[in-house]
């Protein structure tokens, strides 16, 4: 808990002089100013306590200076300093204008700290206004939207091309591509059979090693994780709020007004002094209500709202980029809107990066749903969920294979995600391609067993929308990193490249021939034909039936693993109709592959908020929020 | 030094002195009789007279399909080849014993005499000699019995994986593997975590049988395609490969005799001391008091059962899986201050395991004893032995060959025979005479009853082929060869 500032202690004293808010209400706001960590205004307009205009039109009287409205009165961008943006956004005031030698600035701040930090920038000529909070954000905003959202786009393709998915086929895949196809008709004139022999063997070699690695990366995910989880969680207790840094937390949003009280009520649960939280809710500039649902909650008080100005492609790692200008924490990290973090995971992640070495430059914490007995998709999602995150991905981190990194809940240092150009803006799974690019400029991922529940998706329509997304960009993200395969495997070595290759390349890609090889198996099943003998001579053919057999039989066990961690049990029995949830994500893979061709930059929006539990959720929230 | 190197050495180590004993032995005259069977059959898969999709439908499986892998690579290694695939996949058992114990806190020298103590007991040699199958059968008790004592702890993933692979690999392995299994399933319930059972019980044994089941139901699959129908393998479970023996009044007297149930019963506890020893000292620790008991339970209750559906291998045989057990008591021995008494345990196994080697009644166990002992070893099997060095110089010859593959294991070779899978067998099937130089048939009073030729030509073994003389004549075995025409 921290005391309140100088300008706060007045303020109150102030306010309630001046009848604008009660005696109980100063007591109550400055105790959640505590323990918030929050400045008192910022308390008293959240509780709506006391409105906006009200406050800043008393505070004007008060100092008899002038309120100005800066939509009215835009400052002079001329006095804008790129560099100063998160000095102006931390201590809420920037110049507008220039009177001779006198240079005004405007502050939704007025007080000592104002003044110190005035006197240190512009020196002893200047005169203060008066601004709204949300006048000042905005006018910094708007000031440097165009140069920010250029470089929201741009900067990671004009700094670092290759490695960026604004070319999704470079002239060299092309070729290559061009050549395999071909050699196969070339196989196919000369010896029709002996061709798809070749190509089948070679479809057999890659489930064989597919379902191969992924057998061994659930064994490494499984063993002695609980050991370093315990360490973790003992330490993390012991960390002062003192010694903790500024952590910025991003939340993108795009027309999701109705899960934002989960969020709000989420980030408040938070076990992190609000006063080193710099929390900024994303949202695109089109997007009003989501923009109203906020003001209305009274979330701009606490939290800090960014607005994208509109830009193409309208993505979720541009925002974050755009957002990225204005973080000002050692560390960041994204949730989704309808997340909720436990509450110790800034903590548990803190100490994470403390004991590991300093090129660790992110830690991917795990994802589940809260609505898993929802429904049969639900339930199949958070098993697939379970096993991405409680197994598989501890087997990658274990083997030091690289990570693609999952959705949300990705904390970054931030001097490394902006010396990296932050997420590709044309990456439709830009986490992922993160995870890969942080390994290839030699940092390194780990994984801190501290969930945050999501929403899963109840519909399988809406599914099958997020999954091609997610597919697509995995195929861009595979595209991207095998331009220079030389040094690819140069950078994560020959287990790395094997583990992308089959991570990513084997999810997509098996996705896409899974119904190939079902409809062959089903026809042959069906009507006994002896077409297929001639492509599948009996060495190919046992291993093809080896592979059938074997390979699904290890994918419903290993499905059956995963809700252990968490003791899901009653999941279990449901893993045995995974068959289902393969087929739509069949249907995902090639609905994503046709969008790489026509769409690759287009985001796939997942609808959310569909779930009854999140009304339910909704509500909770809402009620803790008033309880609060 | 990093653990990992010693643990490569040990298995170097038991991999050379294990083939090297089983050269010795084989020099000797000793081969087993499941070894020689296997041997046969690996013959015959490699020579073209049994097809893959023959090979694939076998039961078990694995010893079947490694044995041929391994003899049609290496060809050199002769029949020496079955025993030589077991004593490499026991050295790997044993390495990864020594890796269990040198996690613990031993010093590398304790570790590698308890190890050697295991490794060498003379009932694993016994295992180890007696054929890869039994071997699969140690290394999958292995799998299970350190999951199951990791199981009730409920940490980590990895035990489940065990305990449902292990449990899918013994069944697989060996015919008394499928009886092991089904005696610990119901003693699984021991080792489970109480909550997990009391809350999803169908859920927990779904995920602990589930690729046994799976594996199961594969096994018939792959049965229906290629064989008759998902359940023709039960048909054609090699007796002998499992070192059974034939189905006779003596076999079932054996497995029936108290005094074999004694034999065990006696034996398990005189090789593993060191699981009695646990059972007592962990009174207070549920979960590996708990296990012990559902391993020996486990392992007891299927000597009874495999009794009872004739399916007991020999005494030996049985009462060696302990020694697996031993090794997973000292891998999961309880961390003490007070001075450890692992070796000492292992030690007093390793005496019980003499014991029983030499009280084992049973001809497998006195034919090994005797080629240790440097002593004269009997075969197995007289009459297929003399059946073998006459067919050694015979080609042409029209025989069930997958009815008694020790005989082309004596003979050496599967060239020039005319097995069911050839056109002349199929010919002489449907015109009911043949043309092949010799004939081999079984005689259908015999404990094994009629091969296929016996089936073909029912008369056969009595009463002969016309334009063939009988050259030999046995209790189970006749072999007729054709007149030579003179002009």
């Amino acid at each position: 808990m921290q005391s309140l500032t100088a300008s706060d202690l007045w303020t109150g004293d102030f306010l309630a002089e001046a009848g604008l808010i009660t005696l109980d209400q100063l007591n109550e706001a400055s105790e959640l100013a505590s323990v918030w960590g929050a400045d008192l205004p910022d308390v008293l307009m959240a509780r709506k306590w006391v409105q906006a205009e009200d406050f800043y039109q008393a505070l004007a009287q008060r100092f008899d200076v002038e309120l100005v409205d800066l939509s009215i009165h835009s400052p002079d961008p001329a006095l804008l300093d790129e560099e100063s943006v998160l000095s102006y956004m931390q201590a809420l005031t920037i110049p507008i204008a220039q009177d001779g030698d006198v240079t005004v600035l405007a502050t939704a701040r007025p007080g000592p700290e104002a003044m110190v930090f005035a006197r240190q920038n512009w020196g002893k000529s200047v005169r203060l206004v008066i601004a709204t909070k949300a006048d000042i954000q905005k006018a910094v905003q708007d000031a440097f939207s165009d140069r920010f959202s250029h470089a929201a786009v741009y900067d990671l393709a004009e700094q670092d091309p290759t490695m960026s998915a604004q070319t999704v086929f470079t002239p060299a895949q092309i070729i290559i591509a061009w050549a395999l196809i071909t050699m196969l008709a070339i196989g196919m004139a000369v010896d029709v059979v002996g061709a798809l022999i070749v190509v089948n063997v070679l479809m057999t070699g890659f489930y064989l090693g597919n379902f191969a690695f992924k057998s061994a990366l659930i064994w490494a995910g499984s063993t002695h994780q609980s050991r370093r989880e315990q360490a973790i969680e003992s330490a993390s207790r012991l960390l002062r709020d003192q010694d903790l840094p500024v952590y910025t937390v991003l939340v993108p949003m795009f027309r999701e007004p109705d899960v934002l009280p989960i969020l709000a009520n989420a980030l408040r649960q938070l076990d992190y002094p609000t006063s080193k939280l710099d929390i900024k809710i994303v949202l695109e500039e089109g997007d009003d209500e989501t923009y109203e649902a906020a003001l209305n909650l009274g979330l701009e008080g606490i939290f800090e709202i960014i607005r994208v100005p509109p830009s193409q492609p309208q993505t979720k790692p541009k925002a974050c980029n755009y957002a990225l200008k204005f973080a000002r924490g050692e560390y960041l990290v994204i949730y989704d809107a309808e997340d909720k973090p436990e509450p110790d995971q800034l903590k548990k992640v803190l100490v994470a990066f403390n004991r590991a070495p300093d090129n660790v430059a992110c830690v991917q914490c795990r994802l589940n749903y809260f609505n898993r007995d929802e429904n049969w998709l639900t339930r199949m999602f958070t098993l697939d969920y379970s096993l991405w995150f409680d197994l598989m991905l501890p087997g990658l981190e274990k083997l030091g294979v690289p990570i693609p990194l999952g959705g949300t809940s990705n904390h970054f240092r931030m001097d490394v995600l902006r010396e990296l150009h932050a997420w590709d803006p044309f990456n439709v799974t830009e986490d992922a391609d993160l995870g890969i690019r942080l390994i290839q400029k030699g940092y390194k991922v780990r994984l801190v067993a501290s969930t945050t529940f999501e929403e899963a998706n109840v519909s399988q329509r809406n599914w099958i929308r997020q999954r091609s997304r997610w597919i697509k960009g995995y195929m861009q993200t595979f595209l991207v990193h095998t331009r220079r395969p030389i040094h690819l495997i140069k950078t994560i070595g020959p287990l790395g490249v094997m583990g992308f290759v089959f991570f990513i390349g084997g999810t997509m890609l098996s996705g896409l021939l899974n119904p190939i090889f079902w409809g062959i198996f089903i026809l042959w099943l069906l009507t006994m034909t002896t077409a297929f003998d001639l492509f599948f001579p009996p060495i190919l053919l046992y291993l093809s039936l080896f592979n059938l057999l074997a390979g699904n039989g290890m994918f419903i066990f290993i499905t059956m693993l995963a809700p252990f961690r968490r003791n899901w049990l009653q999941l279990i029995p449901y893993s045995l109709t995974v068959f289902w949830y393969w087929v739509l994500i069949s249907i995902a893979s090639w609905k994503g592959a046709w969008q790489l061709i026509t769409k690759p930059f287009y985001w796939e929006k997942t609808t959310h908020g569909l779930s009854s539990q999140t009304a339910i959720e909704v509500s909770k929230a809402q009620e803790e929020q008033s309880n609060f | 030094m990093s653990r990992i190197a010693p643990a490569h050495f040990v298995i170097a180590f038991c991999a050379i002195v294990y083939c090297a004993f089983a050269f010795v032995l084989g020099s000797r005259g000793y081969v087993s009789a499941s070894n020689m069977d296997l041997f046969g059959h690996a013959l015959l898969a490699n020579e073209g007279l049994t097809r893959f999709d023959g090979v694939v439908s076998t039961f078990p499986p694995l010893p079947h399909v490694l044995t041929i892998v391994i003899a049609n690579l290496f060809p050199g290694l002769g029949v020496l080849g079955p025993t030589t695939i077991a004593a490499i996949l026991a050295a790997f058992l044993v390495g990864a014993w020594f890796s269990q114990f040198s996690r613990k806190q031993f010093s590398l020298l304790t570790a590698f005499a308890i190890t050697c103590l295991l490794a060498f007991n003379p009932l694993m040699l016994r295992a180890i000699f007696e054929g890869p199958g039994f071997v699969l059968l140690h290394i999958g008790l292995w799998m299970t019995a350190l999951g199951v004592f990791g199981l009730r702890r409920g940490e980590q993933v990895t035990d489940i994986i065990l305990v449902a692979l292990g449990v899918a690999f013994m069944t697989f392995a060996h015919p008394f593997g499928i009886v092991m299994v089904f005696s610990l399933l119901p003693f699984l319930a021991l080792v489970i975590p109480p909550d997990r059972l009391r809350d999803a019980p169908s859920s927990m044994f779904l995920v602990i049988l589930f690729p046994l089941i799976f594996a199961v139901l594969s096994f018939f699959y792959v049965n229906w395609v290629f064989a008759d129908g998902p359940m023709s393998f039960i048909g054609r479970i090699s007796r002998e490969s499992a070192s059974l023996g034939p189905i006779s009044e003596s076999s079932f007297a054996y497995a029936t005799d108290i005094r074999t149930w004694a034999i065990v019963l006696i034996g398990i506890a005189a090789v593993c001391p060191i699981g009695i020893s646990m059972f007592l000292r962990t009174k207070r620790l549920a979960p590996l008091r708990f296990s012990i008991a559902c391993l020996f339970v486990g392992l007891l209750a299927a000597a009874i059962l495999a009794a009872l559906y004739g399916l007991l291998p020999s005494t030996s045989l049985v009462v060696s899986l302990a020694v697996t057990i031993s090794a997973a008591c000292v891998a999961k021995w309880p961390a003490e201050h007070r001075v450890r008494p692992e070796l000492k345990l292992i030690l007093a196994g390793f005496l019980g395991g003499v014991v029983v080697a030499i009280a084992d009644p049973t001809v497998e166990t006195q034919r090994l004893r005797s080629a240790i002992m440097d002593r004269p070893v009997p075969k197995p099997d007289k009459e297929i032995e003399q059946l073998g060095s006459l067919l050694r110089t015979k080609t042409d010859i029209l025989f069930d060959a997958h009815a008694a593959p020790a005989v082309i294991a004596e003979r050496g070779t599967a060239f020039g025979v005319l097995t069911q899978t050839t056109p002349e067998f199929r010919f002489a099937a449907l015109r009911q005479r043949t043309a092949a130089t010799v004939i081999v048939v079984r005689n259908r009073n015999s404990v094994f009853g009629s091969d296929r030729i016996g089936r073909v030509f029912p008369d056969a073994y009595d009463k002969g082929f016309e334009g063939y003389t009988p050259i030999f004549d046995g209790k189970n075995w006749r072999v007729y060869s054709r007149e030579v025409q003179t002009k």
